[in-house]
């Protein structure tokens, strides 16, 4: 008789009011031997991996942080390009900006908008590795800046050796020319997470 | 409902740099920043740093920036 119709023969035998409640671990110890997991589906045991583990490879984890603001005031319809050096590897690029605006006026009205362009490359100015925009009503007045926040994943890329990255933001104001200054907090920027 | 990002910029975060200058008095001027340094992109004359530095000195005194 097979393994399996010993089964069958045994949960036929036990009334299904038998199966309710809660099987005691004391009866749940030691290892099932191998020679009985045989032609047990591989979907259904799984290794355990410890928790440490996940916790040291997540330690473990390179990012590389560079930040394109230093909160100073600039202008808007002008470009502000950066350099930073990356080693060989893939990475994946993780954009966080915080662009504050002002404007010293006394309407409150909305007067337009502003878009935000982000580019990172492997060229001044480039956009190879991706580009995202974003735009935002142009509001504020005397009293008041505003800030955005922008999150944007970029696609992963690949470089085979250390290399120069390249990182270009504008502010284009749409609109009437009211602004101020716009800052760019020097607190967040791109985080690169190596993949490989 | 968090209240909206808005800070309240004080006297000293409106004086002028040389990008506000920049952009109001020279709206022609071909220029970019590279890793916050000010970079002329055309051969024209350009302001001098001296030239700039008063320009500011005056946008601060027009804004009551003393």
């Amino acid at each position: 008789m097979t393994r399996a119709r010993d089964l069958s023969k045994l949960v036929n035998g036990v009334a299904t009011t038998k199966l309710t409640g809660t099987i005691s671990s004391s009866s749940l110890t030691g290892a099932i031997p191998d020679s009985l997991l045989t032609g047990v589906d591989s979907d259904m045991v799984q290794p355990l991996i410890p928790h440490a583990y996940i916790q040291a490879r997540e330690a473990d984890l390179e990012t590389v942080e560079w930040n394109i603001g230093n909160n100073s005031n600039k202008s808007v319809d002008t470009w502000y390009d950066f350099t930073t050096t990356l080693s060989a590897g893939t990475w994946l690029p993780l954009y966080r900006g915080y662009m504050w605006y002002f404007e010293n006026h006394g309407s409150s009205n909305i007067e337009g908008a502003y878009m935000q362009v982000i580019y990172l490359g492997s060229s001044s100015q480039g956009e190879q590795y991706g580009n995202g925009y974003t735009i935002s009503h142009k509001w504020g007045n005397a009293s008041n800046s505003i800030g955005d926040t922008t999150s944007i994943v970029f696609p992963k890329f690949t470089i085979g050796s250390s290399s120069t990255i390249y990182s270009s933001w504008r502010v284009t104001e749409y609109g009437s020319s009211s602004n101020y200054w716009i800052r760019m907090s020097s607190t967040r920027g791109w985080t690169f997470v190596r993949l490989a | 409902m968090e209240n909206p990002p808005i800070w309240t910029p004080t006297d000293s975060d409106k004086r002028a740099t040389i990008d506000m200058i920049l952009v109001r008095q020279f709206p022609n001027a071909k220029y970019r920043f590279l890793n916050d340094v000010l970079v002329w992109e055309d051969s024209s004359p350009q302001p001098t740093d001296s030239d700039l530095q008063e320009r500011m000195r005056k946008f601060d005194s027009d804004q009551g920036l003393t």
